[in-house]
């Protein structure tokens, strides 16, 4: 098995000829994308040097209160991220978006390391960070999508709500449609990739596994388990939020607040 | 006459702490002022309306002015803010939320501009919706579901899904629904502005024959000055969330209360308070333009089908994309050219903010209707000289 070649940051500085290509073309097209390419390229540094030493930091601990924490901390800023993407002003997002993705992917978490990978401690930060992370990551994305599509579909198709409302209906029977639609929409795309992947892209953590000098069919059986993971993960997380979201959107009184 | 819906002092105001708009509201600062201020948005101002047993009264106003909120207070879809809203002399501003469910269940309907059918479910279904909901069995639900539907005259389409029938058609199920509750109070939002206009006249007479037969108490919402003379038995006209003016057609005619009213009325004003919104009507043929096909043909059969010279082309999202003619489209057909080619260069749309006093010299040079768009290129209707000739002479039409 051959060993991971080291990068230096004197050779990593070479890849920021990536970002000048970037922002050559923004200038030349007037794109107006230098400013936010050049946050974004010293957030990435900055951000990701920050991590790797509190990792580091962390990964010397070992303690599970501290792991624990680490992670509502991520997901602290996965639902921050949300609530960002969702931009909706009647309706707080953040704190049960944050409560219930805390709950439920820690839960998962828990899971995967303990009972399928089976790591001793379960807690043990190199497997929990990183699979709990990916779970973040990608659960975000599913959350913010359905959560955008519950509250446009509420304001779009708002008098077929109001039109249940007026009959008498409660708040469930006017958005049980528009509920199975958001949940889908945050559904999919983990479903879709399970159809795609290994035919159209390599899974980034696989890669980094193969590229770390991993056993490429170890590195298969883990990204197996990373995909049905994350599809239990985005259902479980988006089937919840929206509900939580969704009862907020309506008064004691089944009225719309939007 | 029995008074059946009482509207007391009635307020809305949007936002998280209205006592701040209602200090400054008693200070006799203006709503814009408020808004300034606060954030808060006031809705509706202090509104008092008697609304008889059995008549139409209409609510009308343009955007903004309030009257799409005020029908949501009278069932409580929105909150009020501070005032009463009486059914025959109960408070609905006041009940629980069972009290409140009962009266939107037996005793209050509405009916949407947009329809609100359920697309899966057939025109039965649709119709017996509202008793599904307050928990009919299906067979008494059937039985007088058929009934509603005979009233509008769509017994024979009950096993029909909405996608099936014309626009006309779909909203006689939206109110052949509201109908099947056998409520008191029906309310109509808009109602009929989605339809095109003969259809539109066509359903005002039916829903004032309906009316004849049963007496039931209609509050129509509308921006449409010609609809609200022609069903009113009375009209309330809002101005900016405050109820300006009630009377009878002839009253309101006689004698306006503000330049406001009399602006819906007489020419002077009317270039000014109208935009390009308010009067495009969608009469004309439009052609959505598919990516695939070449769409020449198609376009022309849809012009001679509906004996029209020109038509308008607009992408399936609805933005407006240009007007083609019948001898630019026979011209590109026998070139085989695409679509895009058949369209006139000197035809230019107007964005539908454009006061109607600044259309005249576009719509007179335009050889045919001048398209409106909105800010997101979305087609809104055309323009055509009679419309805003009748527009400009809103005078004429009431007093000569």
């Amino acid at each position: 098995m051959t060993s991971v070649i080291e990068i230096s940051w004197l050779q990593l500085s070479l890849s920021l000829l990536f970002i000048l290509i970037a922002a050559a073309a923004s200038l030349y097209y007037r794109l107006k994308l230098e400013k936010d390419l050049l946050i974004g390229s010293v957030r990435t540094v900055a951000q990701l040097a920050l991590v790797g030493y509190l990792l580091q930091f962390i990964f010397d601990l070992e303690h599970p209160l501290l792991i624990l924490l680490l992670y509502m901390w991520m997901l602290f800023w996965a639902a921050h991220a949300i609530r960002g993407r969702v931009e909706e002003e009647r309706v707080a997002i953040l704190g049960p978006t944050f409560v219930s993705m805390a709950v439920t992917f820690t839960l998962i978490t828990v899971m995967v390391t303990r009972v399928v990978v089976q790591v001793e401690p379960w807690y043990q930060p190199q497997y929990f960070i990183p699979l709990g992370g990916m779970i973040a990551g990608n659960a975000m994305n599913a959350v913010s999508l359905s959560l955008e599509r519950l509250l446009s579909s509420l304001r779009d198709q708002r008098q077929e709500v109001e039109l249940v409302l007026s009959l008498g209906g409660n708040w469930q029977e006017a958005s049980q449609r528009l509920r199975r639609e958001a949940i889908r929409a945050g559904m999919i795309p983990s479903i879709n990739a399970m159809m795609t992947v290994g035919l159209v892209s390599l899974p980034g953590m696989m890669s980094g596994q193969i590229l770390a000098g991993v056993d490429p069919a170890l590195a298969v059986r883990y990204q197996i388990l990373v995909m049905l993971m994350l599809v239990g993960a985005t259902a479980l997380g988006t089937l919840i939020v929206v509900n939580l979201i969704l009862k907020r959107c309506f008064t004691r009184l089944d009225q719309l607040r939007l | 006459m029995t008074v059946k819906l009482e509207v007391k002092h009635l307020y809305k105001i949007f936002g998280d702490d209205p006592s701040e708009a209602f200090k400054l509201l008693e200070q006799g600062v203006s709503k814009e002022e408020i808004f300034e201020r606060t954030g808060l948005t006031v809705g509706v101002q202090d509104a008092n309306l008697e609304i008889h047993e059995g008549e139409i009264f209409v609510v009308m106003g343009l955007s903004g002015s309030g009257k799409s909120t005020l029908v949501r207070l009278l069932n409580r879809l929105i909150e009020p803010s501070r005032g009463q809203v009486l059914i025959d002399g109960e408070d609905i501003a006041a009940i629980n939320e069972e009290a409140l469910r009962e009266v939107r269940r037996r005793k209050i309907s509405m009916v949407f501009q947009s329809f609100a059918l359920m697309p899966h479910m057939s025109v039965l279904e649709n119709t017996a919706f509202g008793l599904e909901i307050a928990g009919e069995p299906v067979a008494k639900r059937h039985e007088k579901a058929l009934s509603a539907l005979r009233q509008v005259g769509l017994e024979a389409f009950a096993n029909s899904y909405p996608d099936e029938l014309s626009g006309g058609m779909q909203q006689r199920v939206g109110l052949a629904r509201a109908l099947a509750n056998d409520p008191d109070v029906l309310l109509m939002d808009e109602a009929f502005s989605a339809l095109d206009p003969l259809i539109r006249t066509e359903m005002q007479d039916e829903l004032v024959a309906l009316q004849n037969k049963h007496q039931r108490t209609i509050v129509f919402i509308s921006h449409d000055l010609d609809e609200a003379m022609r069903i009113g038995d009375r009209i309330a006209i809002m101005q900016g969330g405050i109820v300006v003016q009630v009377g009878t057609p002839d009253e309101i005619l006689n004698n306006p209360a503000n330049d406001y009213v009399r602006s819906f009325f007489r020419g002077v004003d009317v270039s000014n308070v109208f935009c390009a919104r308010d009067i495009a009507r969608k009469r004309q043929a439009t052609i959505i333009r598919k990516g695939t096909e070449d769409g020449v043909r198609s376009s022309l059969q849809l012009l001679k089908d509906n004996d029209r010279e020109y038509g308008y082309v607009v992408d399936p999202q609805s933005r407006f994309l240009g007007v083609v003619s019948v001898p630019a489209l026979t011209e590109a057909l026998k070139e085989k050219a695409p679509l895009e080619q058949a369209m006139l260069t000197h035809v230019e749309a107007i964005p539908a903010d454009t006061a109607v006093g600044e259309l005249i010299s576009r719509v007179a040079q335009a050889p045919c209707s001048v398209p409106v768009i909105d800010e997101d290129q979305k087609y809104l209707g055309v323009i055509s000289k009679a419309v805003l000739l009748e527009t400009l002479d809103r005078e004429g039409e009431y007093h000569g």
